[in-house]
């Protein structure tokens, strides 16, 4: 039962929870309190003194009272009434109502409806303009000093949601404003652009470039004639009510004009939705929500303002078909049947095992589903993986051995609310960026400890209680010593283990290589420092651990991840909230397009191709015969392309001849293939290489669902119509089906989703009746509709329901020597995504960052005589690469680090080799060691001048509004009001 | 085997064919709309016939020039009161009571129309006013007056 109290507003009995905030609960009843600086997603701020209430008589701020038992609320007596005017008052002296004209006048203005609420009729103390222009500086919002009420909400979400650091009231001065960094302008700040300000600002103070001059009817308009116009509404709505009438008819006409639709972002694994605002096909801003159930108010730049590429002029939009020199384009039937043709000769003449088909994880899980049940039903073949190949493939199989989903074992609130977050090989403020600000506020705000183990030092090893440089590739090794460690302690969870966990002993022998000695020489952190690694893990109840590429794309990948899993078994933190396994999924749908069986081994929902039961159920459904064997995944086609084992491939929405390692010998492979079909949205890399390229819809174009990394399905709507000819994905691989002979009649997402559900138990409640607009459902999901956001609960799904313990070896596999003498990192920025072909259609983030560099460290560049700006050449094994030089601490000694955005000379998959995971063939992108050759010492930056990095951080805890109440000016307004009698 | 080619060559469409495409389109949508369409001809021929649809036209190309001078001649100083006297009497105007004013405009206009056929010769002395105030009509307006009067001074 929980507690509750009684408390009473307007002589009306209320029940209440204990320690909750008075105007959270005023906001639960009928009763009125005018409101402008609180944000149900922020929480109290406490700067616009609006909500003034009367409290067991004391005039107080509604939103800094917590409630007490009996307290005797009044909001409507004649006191709080004229503190309440006063405030609202002050707001009108510092913002302008000209609504009409104004961008932001979209029924959601909310100083606009506090007033109109209110019924203020009149000022009583005229506007006052602000000694300060409007910064214009950046890409992406602009500030207009004149227009901000000061409520300091950008500031609240700046430092402590978002906790980058950039905005602070500066209080002091005469006429306080927002001020970037050290008062600089917006573009040479160190703001990352993620745009929560500009979601989270009441008003048109800070607002998204793309909505000026554009939301309204009569906003376009140049600045002197808007000047006059404002000047004239005012005149002549001389009391509010008349402006609010006139204002509110313009904005209900903008609806007519302005779409607002959700969908989910298409970047990385994060998974935020948000309503995209549309005029025509213009993207006008995009607008995350407070029930955005991964992100809320969150964003980041590629999902706040990354979407130029839906319009950009270089999308396919017929498609084409090979002709000698050149691709022309074509009508669809002919393309369709051409493919149809095509297929079915190579299936009658080399059989099924000689097409492979490659699903795209930025495509849907209907999509996936379609792409599997083309290869098995219409081709007949097991060839079908997806891009998860390249990153994920390893955590899922450390997980699958462990503790039996390979998934995030609770959601992003989990991550939030740990003791302890361990990130290992995650650079993740820059590659998800969203969980990433949740882990940065829970460790400023709430004491949670955050570990980072990484070759770099990017934000979150700044930012990190430890920080810890482990050599490459040898995680497991302080992983397994750690573990091992606190077994000899007699730390280890022994209620846990009893209960849940199966070979112990077994796994407690396989151990006894992993010392404390052999760690510390093998990984170089100290003997010291790994015992306090272990003391701190057992000194907490909930330990979450995040990682990423940095563990997956080794030769010992999978085992890395077994480690974690083994680590945490060990230690008892599974089966409870705030605790678990967290791979962090690099694409929107690398999780889904896994888990809708565009695997070579598994149906949908990870059933086993191999299983009888499981194979019989879909060859009856599908009406065919599917083979027992399991297909090849994405290497082993590629290396069967050069056997001459496979002649035909389809690859939808991949890159592959950028984005797959050793890419010479992947374009060697494309060249041998009889028949190959690439669908995208762009004239890609590796579409040169095709025989037909199909022009397909992203996302905004389309509907359907994507699965996050917290296992989260949601729905996308679509947006905009698709452009020129393109289509759907799945329209497309129905298209094939049937142009293959076969009757595919579904006619919405919906249906496709429908029988997935049907066949796999794993999503069998998931409906779209159940994803209505921003609901959502975490797999599994039983076939009530039941969801799971935390796994494991109710135990392991393996046959006893206990986890398992797997014992690990360990050898060193890579290094670098005397000759190749430098360890090249790589990955993403925050700015760009994968290679970058959706990314640099957005002037503004090319803007940001115009190209890939080479990090190398201050030490090296002294070493070898370099200058930022310098250009080298890197050699490895298999290729080489030749770019421009940042020089920077974030990287040390002789490790460089090279960012993946580049589809050019410096695409680092000229350097990659053919090395794999052991057990999942992932490529081991990260365990490449070349030589350096100097082409030119000294030449320009290419890191621009303005890039948030070269920014000056100012940290404090949200606005600091004690600093506003500390000005002498400053009257408290109920203090003014009691005052003034 | 397959080089990789950069080379793409978009479709061509002749004039002919994409005007025929074109017209396609145009002729699909008048036919759904047919009732519409014609209502629209109705009101666009009525407009025409009044001279509106040459004004309109000639305003909607210059729209930029109309509104700057507009906006830019009611903005100065002299058309400041005016504006603002305007909403004033807008709000005066909610506060009348319309129905009273009415019964008052009634018998202001019977007053004019016998004051203008009134004699104007002839001066009214002392004593004809005096019994000026005993004919019923006279005496129910003096009395309607000083009940104004009364109201009007009312605090």
């Amino acid at each position: 039962m929980q507690e509750h109290i009684i408390v009473t507003i307007n002589q009306k009995e209320y029940l209440a929870k204990p320690g909750q905030n008075l105007l959270d609960l005023i906001n639960t009843t009928d009763e009125f309190v005018p409101q402008i600086c609180y944000n149900e997603s922020l929480g109290p701020i406490q700067t616009c003194d609006t909500c003034m209430v009367e409290a067991d008589h004391e005039i107080v701020r509604a939103c800094g009272t917590t409630i007490t038992a009996g307290m005797n609320v009044n909001t409507t007596i004649d006191t709080t009434k004229r503190a309440q005017k006063e405030a609202l008052d002050r707001i009108l002296e510092n913002h302008e109502l000209y609504c009409t004209v104004c961008d932001y006048n979209n029924g959601t203005c909310e100083i606009h409806n506090a007033v109109a609420d209110f019924g203020l009729e009149h000022q009583s103390r005229p506007f006052e303009a602000k000694p300060y222009e409007v910064d214009n500086s950046g890409s992406f919002y602009r500030y207009d000093p004149d227009q901000c009420i000061l409520c300091g909400r950008c500031v609240e979400v700046c430092q402590d949601v978002q906790v980058n650091e950039t905005l602070l009231i500066d209080w002091e001065r005469e006429q306080p404003r927002v001020v970037w960094d050290n008062d600089v302008p917006i573009d040479e700040s160190s703001c990352v652009s993620c745009g929560q300000c500009a979601t989270v600002c009441p008003c048109n103070a800070i607002m998204e470039t793309s909505m000026v001059g554009e939301a309204g009817y009569m906003t376009d308009q140049p600045p002197g004639l808007l000047r006059s116009m404002i000047d004239v509404t005012k005149k002549v709505e001389a009391g509010y009510g008349g402006l609010f009438a006139i204002s509110d008819t313009e904005a209900a006409m903008r609806e007519e004009r302005i779409e607002k639709t959700k969908t989910v972002c298409t970047y990385c694994g994060v998974g935020c939705t948000f309503d995209v605002w549309t005029k025509d096909r213009k993207i006008l801003k995009v607008e995350p929500q407070h029930d955005s159930p991964a992100n809320g108010i969150s964003t980041c730049i590629k999902g706040k303002f990354g979407w130029d590429y839906v319009n950009a002029e270089e999308r396919l939009t017929k498609p084409l078909i090979r002709k000698e020199d050149h691709f022309a384009e074509v009508e669809w039937d002919e393309a369709l049947n051409y493919v149809a043709k095509r297929f079915n000769e190579i299936k009658q003449e080399k059989g099924p095992d000689a097409l492979g088909f490659i699903s795209s994880s930025k495509a849907t899980n209907e999509e996936s589903y379609l792409m599997q049940k083309l290869s098995r039903q219409v081709i007949g073949t097991n060839n079908v993986d997806n891009c998860s190949r390249y990153c994920q493939s390893p955590a899922t199989q450390g997980l699958f051995r462990t503790v039996g989903h390979g998934g995030d074992s609770g959601s992003i609130d989990d991550i939030a609310a740990a003791d302890m977050v361990m990130v290992i090989g995650s650079n993740t403020a820059e590659s998800h960026p969203v969980i990433a600000s949740r882990i940065k506020r829970s460790h400023k705000l709430f004491g949670q400890k955050l570990y980072v183990f990484d070759l770099r030092k990017h934000e979150m090893a700044q930012r990190a209680d430890r920080f810890f440089q482990p050599k490459s590739g040898t995680d497991l090794v302080w992983l397994s010593a750690v573990t091992k460690y606190i077994i000899d302690q007699g730390w280890e969870s022994k209620a846990f283990i009893d209960e849940w966990v199966n070979h112990f002993a077994d796994y407690k022998e396989s151990l006894s290589q992993f010392t404390l000695e052999y760690a510390e020489a093998l990984t170089g952190i100290s003997q010291a420092d790994l015992k306090e690694i272990a003391k701190q893990i057992v000194s907490v109840d909930k330990v979450a651990i995040c990682w990423a590429m940095g563990v997956t794309q080794h030769q010992l990948g999978s085992d890395t991840s077994t480690a974690i899993s083994n680590l945490l078994l060990i230690t008892g933190n599974y089966m409870k909230s705030g605790a678990g396994a967290y791979p962090l999924r690099g694409h929107n749908n690398v999780q889904g397009c896994s888990d809708f069986g565009s695997m070579p081994n598994f149906f949908p929902g990870y059933e086993k191709v191999a299983n009888d039961a499981v194979r019989e159920r879909y060859e009856a459904a599908w009406n065919t015969e599917i083979p027992i064997e399991p297909g090849k995944d994405n290497h082993e086609m590629i290396r069967a392309i050069h056997d001459g084992e496979l002649t035909s491939l389809f690859v939808i929405g991949e890159d592959t001849g950028i984005v797959d390692a050793n890419i010479n010998y992947v374009t060697d492979a494309f060249e041998k293939l009889d028949f190959f079909v690439v669908q995208d949205l762009f004239f890609t890399r590796t579409a040169e290489f095709a025989d037909v390229i199909l022009p397909a819809a992203p996302s905004l174009e389309k509907e359907g669902t994507f699965t996050n990394t917290e296992r989260r399905i949601q729905r996308l709507y679509q947006v905009l119509d698709p452009v020129g000819d393109s289509k759907p994905d799945w329209v497309i691989l129905k298209e094939i089906a049937n142009a293959m002979g076969y009757n595919w009649d579904y006619t919405h997402p919906s249906e496709i989703m429908k029988e997935a559900a049907s066949l796999a138990p794993l999503f069998a409640g998931v409906s779209y009746d159940l994803l209505e607009g921003y609901n959502s459902l975490q797999w599994p999901v039983a076939a009530d509709g039941t969801d799971t956001p935390l796994l494991f609960v109710d135990g392991f799904p393996f046959e006893d329901n206990k986890a398992n313990l797997y014992p690990l070896e360990y050898e060193l596999l890579y290094d670098t020597d005397d000759e190749f003498d430098l360890h090249v990192n790589n990955g993403r920025v925050l700015e760009h995504f994968h290679e970058g072909n959706m990314t640099y259609k957005s002037a503004a983030i090319t803007r940001e960052m115009p190209t890939a560099f080479i990090e190398i460290s201050p030490e090296l560049a002294e070493e070898r005589g370099v200058t930022e700006g310098a250009e080298v050449k890197l050699i490895s094994h298999t290729g080489e690469v030749t770019g421009p030089v940042h020089i920077t601490d974030r990287v040390s000694g002789k490790e460089l680090y090279l960012p993946l955005n580049s589809n050019g000379k410096l695409a680092v998959n000229y350097l990659t080799d053919n090395r794999v995971d052991k057990d999942t063939n992932t490529p081991a992108y990260k365990e490449i060691a070349v030589k350096m050759k100097v082409i030119k010492k000294q030449g320009k930056s290419p890191l621009p001048g303005h890039n948030h990095r070269r920014g000056n951080r100012q940290p404090q805890n949200g606005v600091e509004v004690k600093r506003k109440w500390e000005r002498t000016d400053y009257i408290f307004p109920g203090s003014q009001v009691k005052q003034n009698g | 085997m397959a080089n990789p080619i950069t080379e793409m060559k978009r479709m061509e469409f002749s004039e002919e064919a994409i005007e025929e495409q074109n017209l396609a389109e145009v002729t699909a949508a008048v036919s759904e709309n047919k009732d519409v369409i014609l209502k629209g001809i109705d009101l666009l021929a009525t407009l025409d016939e009044s001279g509106a649809l040459d004004a309109l036209n000639a305003l909607v190309k210059h729209k930029q020039d109309a509104l700057e001078n507009v906006v830019g001649e009611i903005n100065k100083p002299q058309y400041a009161s005016t504006l603002e006297n305007m909403s004033e009497l807008f709000f005066l105007l909610g506060d009348l009571k319309v129905d009273q004013i009415s019964y008052f405009v009634e018998k202001i206009n019977e007053g004019m129309g016998e004051a203008r056929v009134a004699s104007k010769e002839e001066p009214t002395s002392y004593m004809g006013l005096m019994k000026t105030l005993k004919n019923p009509e006279v005496n129910r307006s003096i009395t309607m007056l000083l009940g104004f009067l009364r109201g009007m001074g009312r605090e």
